[in-house]
């Protein structure tokens, strides 16, 4: 149990900031959930705007601005255009029996849970110094 | 004349030249054959008598008698010379062989006709000629030998004598088997070259000692039998093994040469060959066992006179055995001559006979006597034997014409006769000689052999010219006064006499009589009385190119014995300087009349004896009287002492167990096996090796192929071209990564 | 204040979808849509330990530097040149193959 404490510490009583932050990560995250397993392509799309927005949301709330705004112009606006536009040329192809996904995603999905798994140790074991430098800030 | 000497080496190469041309081109054509076969003797003889006449001529040619080396044939350190010389010896060789030799060829030309044993349907060319149908190769052997027998004459090396020497001895081989049609021929060639075979190989370890211990490193004659060498060779002392005696080794060498001489010559052990070579043409019975080749085994001993001399002062019973041998021999053929019915055998003992006296005049010192009598007896003995071969080829054309004109005493079978009249003569000789054999007391009797005696009778009217010279020959052979064999005989016996070899002389006087009385019988039985069968009532004379040699020899029969007469000694006075020059002692006896008496009272004696006894011939189916006077001793003379029996029983039979045991030891039971299993095993290893290498060597190349390719096969996945399998590698690579880098702190937190 | 963990875990969450859309996804947009997600990942990493990393004025207690906010506005910059290279190549094999499917894109099969 104490290595769970210590991977998972969470503060008791969430502040302000953290009563946004949190909504908008699980938002973000549930699109970019979306983006990478709903079937159909279109929602794709949808779920990465909403994920876009969503990132540009925590760009808000990390006090950077000006990116928060570039992403809505760039990415929202533009880059979805275009694979909006992409998606609707290469139609038709799309609709077959074929699986969505191709022969590798089991190992796809275990390299990426160990990698995961690291960076998350990886941050574990740099966070105190973080923390330091935090407390001192 | 003296240049001619030096031409002496020339003499042996117009025969050989005549051998080589009839073998490579004239071999179609006999008549061509035969001419080249008789110019090449007669060149070679235009050579010899010059070469021979300016010897006789000169002033003590013994002193400085011509020798030169032509050229050399390097054998590793030293050199094998090729030369020539003229002495006295072989210019006397010279004037004799060449001149038979030129006869012979001649004779041989007009003897070799077709011949009865063979069926003219085999070869219809040559029966339509009338000649044989090797003549031209019969041509190509004789010119063969006469080479050997002058390179024998000429060359100035041990070496290149027994080379020539043993060019003779094949000669000997295929002359003898010349027929070989005939199974008697064909053994009777095997049988005299294995004979002299025995003879030559003690020859050539003799030379083989004579060549390491000799001073000079070669074996000229002009080395080998210097004094220095000879004195040297007598000083030098060797333990014969087996008998432990110690002698010096001039007297084994001596022995061993000497044996060369009783394989060539047919003496006492070896003689057996000599008579059954009688189944050779009659020309070749006269060269090879009369006047040359035999000779040449007596020659041997002329030419090597001053080591036998040396050995007999250092080991004297080397001597006593050459002059035992001789007379024995001389002797026990002679007892056999006068028991045997072919007219060829009884002449090829009558030469076993002669020979040993050369080789006992040897034995007792007499060198110019044996080379003298050597001569004189090749003129007379080849006269013998080419009257014996016209007698025979007489009596075979008596016989085709019996054949042809049937029996007389037979009823003729009426008016069909007429009609078989026309009968070719190659049917006539188709009938060969297979006549009827008849057992009598004196041994069996083929009614058709026209070399049986018995079978002849009262010739000399019916063939004058033949008979004639025969006899002269005869009496020459029997050493009737005034001839050429009573002066050579004569010296012999004195020269036996005045040296005190008693039982020598002794032997040598028995022999001379039993030789005049079987001299005397073979010509009562062939040529007086009468004619005791139909063929040799109607045997013809044979033909001028048979006839002209017999008369051209007959006078050197009768007269050559005058160079050697006791008063006016020619020979003995050519020969003394050069037995001066080689400074050797040859026995020189004092004349004694006693000899003489003897020797004359002992031809005459014979001659009359003979006469007596068979002088009108035989009357059909008598018995020969001898036969009842002797009693069992006549069988065994008949029988020839029964030594070809014992040979066979002993010698031979030896041979064939030996070759039958080697036979089963090489072939069946230990060589062959052990060769065998050496194969077996090198295959079994073979297999072996080959598994090793499909399997070991084979699989690691394989192995290292089959991981190189399954390598590749399974690196060549990852190069898909998929971009996201490159995506994913990069992933597990990072992942990999990233886990040894996070190592530490797992370790840390458990 | 919100721990920078939690940004740090959001983003790490963002990127590994990414990562899943980039690996398994056969549809070239839908990969290029995951490449989009992990540039945003990696961008909320950036902003975050820019916010959080110890950059700030001891005087003034501001922040001075701003690079993680320009690396993060390069990387938008360069993600949208990307997107229009990458849609346009996707549109162009379209058009040739008549398919977007990265499994039948093997030429560069060795």
């Amino acid at each position: 149990m104490d290595i769970i404490q210590q991977l998972f510490p969470l503060p008791p009583i969430p502040t302000l900031q953290q009563a946004v932050f949190i909504p908008l990560a699980l938002f973000t995250a549930v699109c970019a959930l979306l983006v990478v397993l709903s079937p159909n392509l279109f929602h794709n799309a949808l779920a990465l705007v909403g994920t876009l927005f969503g990132v540009a949301g925590i760009y808000a709330l990390l006090e950077a601005e000006f990116l928060a705004i570039s992403q809505i112009l760039v990415y929202v606006w533009s880059i979805s255009t275009l694979i909006t536009f992409a998606i609707m040329l290469s139609r038709g192809m799309m609709f077959g029996a074929t699986s969505k996904t191709n022969k590798q995603a089991g190992t796809a999905i275990d390299g990426i849970v160990v990698i995961g798994f690291i960076g998350w140790c990886n941050f574990v074991s740099a966070r105190s110094k973080l923390d330091v430098s935090i407390a001192v800030a | 004349m003296q240049g001619f000497l030096n031409l002496a080496w020339l003499v042996p190469v117009p025969t050989f030249l005549a051998f080589a041309a009839i073998v490579l081109f004239a071999n179609r054509n006999k008549t061509v054959s035969a001419l080249i076969a008789i110019g090449g003797a007669v060149l070679s003889f235009l050579l010899s008598w010059p070469i021979a006449f300016s010897a006789f001529t000169a002033d003590h040619f013994g002193q400085h008698p011509v020798e030169a080396q032509l050229f050399s044939i390097p054998t590793g350190t030293s050199d094998l010379w090729i030369g020539y010389q003229v002495d006295p010896a072989n210019a006397l060789m010279l004037f004799m062989s060449s001149f038979l030799l030129v006869m012979i060829f001649i004779y041989a030309s007009g003897y070799m006709t077709f011949p009865a044993h063979l069926s003219p349907a085999t070869y219809p060319i040559a029966a339509a000629q009338g000649k044989d149908p090797r003549y031209s190769r019969f041509m190509a052997y004789i010119s063969l030998f006469a080479t050997g027998m002058m390179g024998l004459v000429v060359s100035n090396s041990l070496l290149t004598f027994f080379i020539f020497w043993e060019i003779m001895g094949l000669c000997s081989y295929l002359l003898i088997g010349f027929w070989y049609e005939k199974k008697s021929a064909q053994a009777a060639s095997i049988k005299a070259f294995m004979t002299t075979r025995v003879g030559d190989v003690f020859m050539l370890v003799g030379l083989m000692f004579l060549y390491i211990h000799s001073q000079s490193g070669n074996l000229l004659f002009s080395d080998i039998l210097s004094a220095e060498n000879l004195h040297h060779l007598a000083t030098l002392s060797v333990t014969v093994p087996l008998i432990n005696v110690t002698v010096p080794w001039v007297a084994p060498i001596a022995i061993l040469i000497f044996f060369g001489t009783v394989g060539k010559s047919a003496q006492f052990p070896l003689h057996v060959w000599l008579p059954d070579a009688m189944e050779g043409p009659t020309p070749v019975s006269a060269m090879i066992h009369a006047a040359t080749m035999v000779s040449a085994g007596v020659f041997l001993l002329v030419r090597m006179f001053p080591l036998f001399a040396t050995a007999g002062e250092v080991a004297p019973g080397t001597m006593h055995f050459v002059a035992f041998i001789g007379a024995f021999t001389a002797l026990f053929a002679s007892t056999i001559a006068i028991a045997q019915w072919d007219i060829k055998r009884v002449l090829a003992y009558s030469t076993i006979s002669q020979l040993g006296y050369m080789v006992a005049a040897i034995g007792i010192g007499a060198y110019v006597p044996a080379l003298f009598h050597l001569i004189t007896h090749a003129f007379f003995k080849a006269l013998l034997f080419l009257g014996s071969g016209s007698v025979i080829h007489g009596v075979e054309h008596g016989l085709h014409h019996v054949h042809e004109h049937g029996h007389h005493d037979e009823p003729a079978p009426g008016g069909e006769h007429g009609g078989k009249e026309g009968h070719t003569p190659t049917e006539a000789a188709g009938h060969g000689h297979t006549g009827l054999v008849i057992h009598r007391k004196d041994g069996d009797l083929n009614l058709e052999d026209p070399q049986d005696m018995r079978n002849m009778g009262g010739l000399l009217s019916r063939m004058p010219r033949t008979g004639w010279t025969f006899i002269i020959g005869g009496l020459a052979l029997s050493g009737f006064p005034l001839t050429a064999g009573f002066w050579s005989k004569d010296e012999i016996l004195g020269n036996a006499w005045g040296g005190g070899n008693t039982l020598v002389f002794g032997a040598l006087v028995i022999s001379a009589f039993l030789t005049a009385f079987y001299t005397a019988r073979q010509i009562g039985l062939t040529f007086l009385g009468k004619p005791r069968t139909e063929m040799a009532k109607h045997a013809p004379e044979s033909v001028p190119s048979m006839t002209w040699p017999l008369i051209l020899i007959t006078p050197f029969a009768l007269l050559l014995g005058f160079i050697g007469t006791p008063w006016g000694n020619w020979i003995e006075g050519f020969m003394e300087p050069y037995i001066e020059h080689l400074e050797f002692h040859a026995l020189h006896v004092e004349f004694s009349f006693i000899p003489m008496l003897v020797s004359i009272v002992v031809a005459v004696g014979g001659l009359v004896a003979g006469y007596y006894v068979y002088g009108q011939g035989l009357a059909e189916g008598q018995v020969d009287p001898l036969r009842n006077w002797l009693g069992p001793l006549w069988l065994v003379f008949h029988n020839k002492y029964w030594i070809d029996e014992f040979y066979k029983g002993t010698v031979v039979a030896f041979s064939h167990w030996l070759s039958k045991v080697l036979y089963w030891f090489d072939d069946l039971w230990v060589i062959d096996p052990i060769v065998d299993g050496i194969g077996q095993l090198g295959v079994w290893l073979a297999r072996l090796a080959a598994e090793f290498d499909r399997l070991v060597v084979d699989g690691l190349v394989n192995l290292a192929g089959w991981l190189s390719n399954r390598a590749g096969g399974i690196l060549r996945n990852t190069q898909d071209g998929q971009v996201q399998v490159y995506l994913l590698l990069l992933v597990v690579s990072m992942t990999v990564w990233l886990l040894l880098k996070a190592l530490p702190i797992f370790l840390k937190l458990v | 204040m919100v721990p920078l963990s939690w940004y740090l875990v959001l983003a790490a969450f963002v990127f590994s979808c990414g990562l899943y859309g980039a690996l398994v996804r056969r549809n070239a947009i839908a990969v290029l849509m995951g490449i989009e997600l992990m540039l945003n990942g990696v961008n909320i990493n950036l902003v975050a330990f820019w916010r959080y990393g110890d950059i700030i004025d001891k005087a003034t207690q501001q922040v001075v530097r701003l690079d993680g906010q320009i690396f993060a506005l390069f990387v938008i910059a360069v993600a949208a040149a990307e997107a229009a290279v990458g849609l346009a190549l996707i549109i162009s094999i379209y058009r040739n193959r008549k398919t977007v499917s990265l499994d039948q894109m093997d030429l560069l099969k060795g």
